[in-house]
């Protein structure tokens, strides 16, 4: 049952949540298994919203039995969390002769969305290598299934990117609430995470290296997120020039990918033009102060948008300060991150949505109806 | 991404000429062992030839040769890689290892080809005999 909503938000209430990613370290050092990690994510009260990766969590995933559907549906349901997100993968190079043609990149994804939905998940998240066509191909999919399909806009994309801007188009063109984005924060941060310095720092980059890249990025927040690849790929030379220009080529790379492909500098406010397709967000951040805030990523911001545009899908916490933050407790560093959620869905006249029931509700209908401009 | 942990401590096994070492994944997610590009495996400063190295994935030897094709077996995340080689070591006491890892990550596709990280790391650890 899909319903089309036109017309003036009223405040959005966000469903707080949690993506296993965040977790990856204590995962993949084998210190939680995938049960234990949904029952951890359970007790310590970060839900009730769960994303989940396929391809990270679920073993032989997308080739799961039906035993192994119904013991996970079982525990989904015993802890109750509620299922939020799978995260697909866009595997369009696992060929060494070729990449995937396009009918073969679409069975490919079509197994995926498939599984997705036999355990439960009411979205899968795929990736922007998806072209508006391919989208469309796969909606009688999703539409058999139920299922939603959202392309997650990721640094060094922006909702402005040519390619964003194709496949919104798309959509208006064909109305569905299945077809949609998933906003990751990353897209739109403020800054270069105090870790991330912290780590290039002990890895041995100088105090001049570290300071010129935070001025160098700050110009391109500036001057905003890049237009098109050429201009993305010209950032990604100027960081690895930078490295090699201060003594440290070997972080050259590295320093590049991150600084351009997890600290996007586009504006807050570039989500409105695409909010109505936005079905799920990546609370993207990586990390919390000794003040309580998050430094690089404008939280309170990011959260007082989506209550003032009516949202009403959820959130999930999306922790990727583990990449070079081998010393701090992740499960510490999300508890830390929901408390601004929450603080800044009041400040904004509405509350993050915790019960369990009320955001499978509201989830239900949120996934189900489709908020078009008018 | 994971770099640190690349060789699993204490994992190195000596038995005869053969040594081996496990390795873990560098990355977030499971990838197909089509995308295991190259394992260089060194100890006390002794290279492996590339012949004789074999890498144990979910249960089975396989030469480095035999991943290319290999699209519908996934090196899981939880895993290590058991990767072995021809060597003249002495067993007792300690040895230095080193391990260099070469894999694609197939949703990323760059100007340059598919996406390869290439991962190093080393570590001390006395050798256990079979």
């Amino acid at each position: 049952m899909t319903e089309l909503i036109s017309g003036a938000a009223t405040p959005g209430h966000p469903i707080q949540g949690v993506t296993l990613y965040s977790f990856t370290r204590a995962f993949h050092g084998r210190r939680y298994d995938l049960e234990g990690l949904i029952r951890k994510v359970a007790a310590d009260g970060l839900g009730p919203g769960l994303e989940i990766i396929g391809f990270s969590s679920f073993r032989g995933f997308p080739d799961l039995d039906d035993e192994f559907v119904d013991w996970f549906r079982a525990l989904v349901e015993e802890t109750g969390l509620v299922l939020t997100s799978c995260a697909v993968n866009t595997d369009v190079g696992i060929r060494r002769d070729r990449l995937l043609t396009d009918d073969e990149l679409i069975a490919y994804m079509e197994r995926q969305i498939t599984t997705a939905a036999r355990l439960g998940f009411p979205l899968a998240r795929v990736q922007i290598s998806l072209s508006p066509d391919a989208m469309e191909r796969l909606l009688p999919l999703a539409e058999r299934l139920d299922i939603v399909l959202a392309i997650e806009i990721h640094a060094h994309h922006h909702p402005h990117h040519p390619q964003v801007v194709s496949l919104r188009e798309r959509y208006e063109t064909l109305g569905s609430p299945l077809l949609g984005f998933v906003a990751d924060w990353g897209t739109t941060t403020s800054g270069l995470a105090p870790s991330m310095v912290e780590a290039y720092r002990r890895r041995g980059a100088s105090a001049e290296l570290l300071e010129a890249a935070d001025q160098l990025w700050k110009q391109y927040y500036a001057e905003g997120p890049p237009p098109t690849e050429p201009a993305h790929g010209e950032r990604f030379g100027a960081f690895i020039g930078l490295a090699a220009q201060h003594g440290s080529p070997e972080l050259g790379i590295d320093l590049a990918i991150n600084a351009t492909g997890l600290f996007g500098p586009a504006p807050v406010e570039s989500w409105l033009e695409i909010l109505p397709w936005v079905r799920h967000v990546h609370g993207k951040f990586f990390g919390i102060d000794e003040r309580g805030e998050e430094p690089s990523v404008p939280v309170r911001a990011l959260v007082a948008q989506l209550v003032e545009e009516g949202y009403d899908g959820a959130i999930s916490s999306e922790y990727e300060g583990w990449h070079w933050n081998y010393w701090d407790d992740a499960f510490d560093i999300v508890t830390a991150e929901q408390a601004v959620q929450r603080d800044a869905a009041v400040n904004a006249g509405s509350a993050m949505v915790l019960d369990a029931d009320q955001a499978r509700e509201q989830l239900r209908a949120h996934l189900a109806s489709l908020r078009v401009p008018g | 991404m994971i770099s640190d942990r690349l060789i699993e401590p204490d994992s190195l096994v000596i038995e005869g000429r053969r040594a081996a070492v496990d390795v873990r994944i560098p990355w977030y997610r499971a990838i197909p062992a089509s995308c295991i590009a190259d394992v260089v495996l060194r100890i006390d400063g002794a290279t492996a030839s590339a012949d004789s190295v074999l890498c144990k994935l979910n249960g089975t030897e396989r030469s480095l040769e035999e991943f290319p094709t290999m699209t519908d077996e996934s090196w899981f995340t939880t895993d290590a890689l058991t990767v072995s080689g021809d060597f003249d070591l002495p067993d007792a006491g300690e040895h230095d290892v080193f391990v260099e890892l070469k894999v694609y990550i197939p949703y990323i596709v760059t100007a340059h080809g598919v996406l390869m990280i290439d991962e190093a790391s080393e570590a001390r650890m006395a050798g256990a005999s079979q």
